[in-house]
């Protein structure tokens, strides 16, 4: 039987792949690289600085993250949750600060990047349980890991997922799972300028 | 410092920052309270705090700054009463 776990330290390489991957959201497009101009590399490094912060309430925390391991004790899939507002500040906010804090610069002279992208942004209501990040290791797929990491995460609470549209298999699965489409917020120039997969970012929602 | 002082010079950086205009600085005021504060002008509204101030934060104080009064609380400590 797999088993699932909460993060340690030591799941760190792990956690950085899945964030890198999912941010790809199943495209060669690294939203952050082509953002900020850092390499994957790089970006590994930042995302261990703000790591280290311990910052609850937002994705980038081991304390937000769920590993599944395979019977042979292997890590298969992760992803993260949190409960939105929990630390008295918008996870986004939380996250950004700690990003802009740490690129210093480079998220200063990229702003105009950003305004394009942050017209995709979808608030996330406070006091739902957030889903993010879901990933599960290229050898270990089809075996509906990800499917039991979705139900004991969200389980019996109203959890809620972004993504990108064009991410149409993480979309299926999702729906399978019982979330449903609440939201879609599109933004044309995204696509012309490459900076994400695609120019439309939707929620899903799942009722408890 | 005056607190009266800075909420004059915050309502300055604030209604240029957020594009808005008759900002009332209070004590509670966050982001939750006006339309055009989200994280992208956050960042900007803090960068240009630090350089009017010649302040610098620490993450853990961006973090733990959960309204006005908080931000007023640490300029005056920064900047040494």
């Amino acid at each position: 039987m797999p088993t699932i776990r909460k993060a340690l330290k030591s799941d760190f390489d792990f956690i950085a792949e899945a964030i890198i991957e999912s941010e790809k959201s199943g495209s060669n497009i690294f939203p952050y690289g082509v953002l900020f101009d850092v390499s994957e590399m790089e970006f590994k490094g930042i995302l261990q600085e703000i790591f280290e912060e311990e910052i609850e309430g937002q994705p980038w925390d081991y304390n937000s993250w769920y590993i599944l391991e395979n019977d042979s004790n292997e890590i298969a899939a992760g992803l993260c949750t949190w409960q939105e507002g929990s630390a008295g500040m918008s996870s986004d906010l939380l996250k950004t600060q700690s990003l802009g804090f740490v690129l210093g610069e480079k998220w200063h002279n990229n702003t105009d990047k950003l305004e394009v992208v942050s017209r995709v942004n979808i608030p996330r209501k406070n006091g739902t349980w957030q889903l993010e990040h879901l990933y599960t290791l290229e050898n270990h797929r089809g075996q509906g890991y990800m499917n039991q990491l979705i139900e004991f995460a969200s389980d019996g609470k109203i959890s809620e997922i972004q993504l990108m549209e064009n991410n149409v298999p993480a979309k299926k699965l999702y729906e399978k799972i019982g979330f449903s489409l609440e939201i879609k917020q599109c933004e044309p120039q995204i696509e012309r300028l490459q900076l994400l997969s695609g120019p439309c970012k939707i929620k899903m929602i799942k009722n408890g | 410092m005056d607190k009266e002082q800075i909420k004059i010079e915050l309502k300055g950086i604030f209604e240029d920052v957020f594009s808005t205009p008759n900002i009332e600085i209070t004590e509670e005021l966050n982001a939750e309270k006006v339309d055009r504060w989200d994280s992208l002008t956050h960042l900007t509204m803090i960068a240009k705090v630090e350089e009017f101030y010649g302040i610098k934060f620490k993450l853990k104080e961006l973090i733990g700054m959960k309204n006005v009064g908080d931000m007023m609380d640490l300029i005056v400590s920064k900047k040494g009463a």
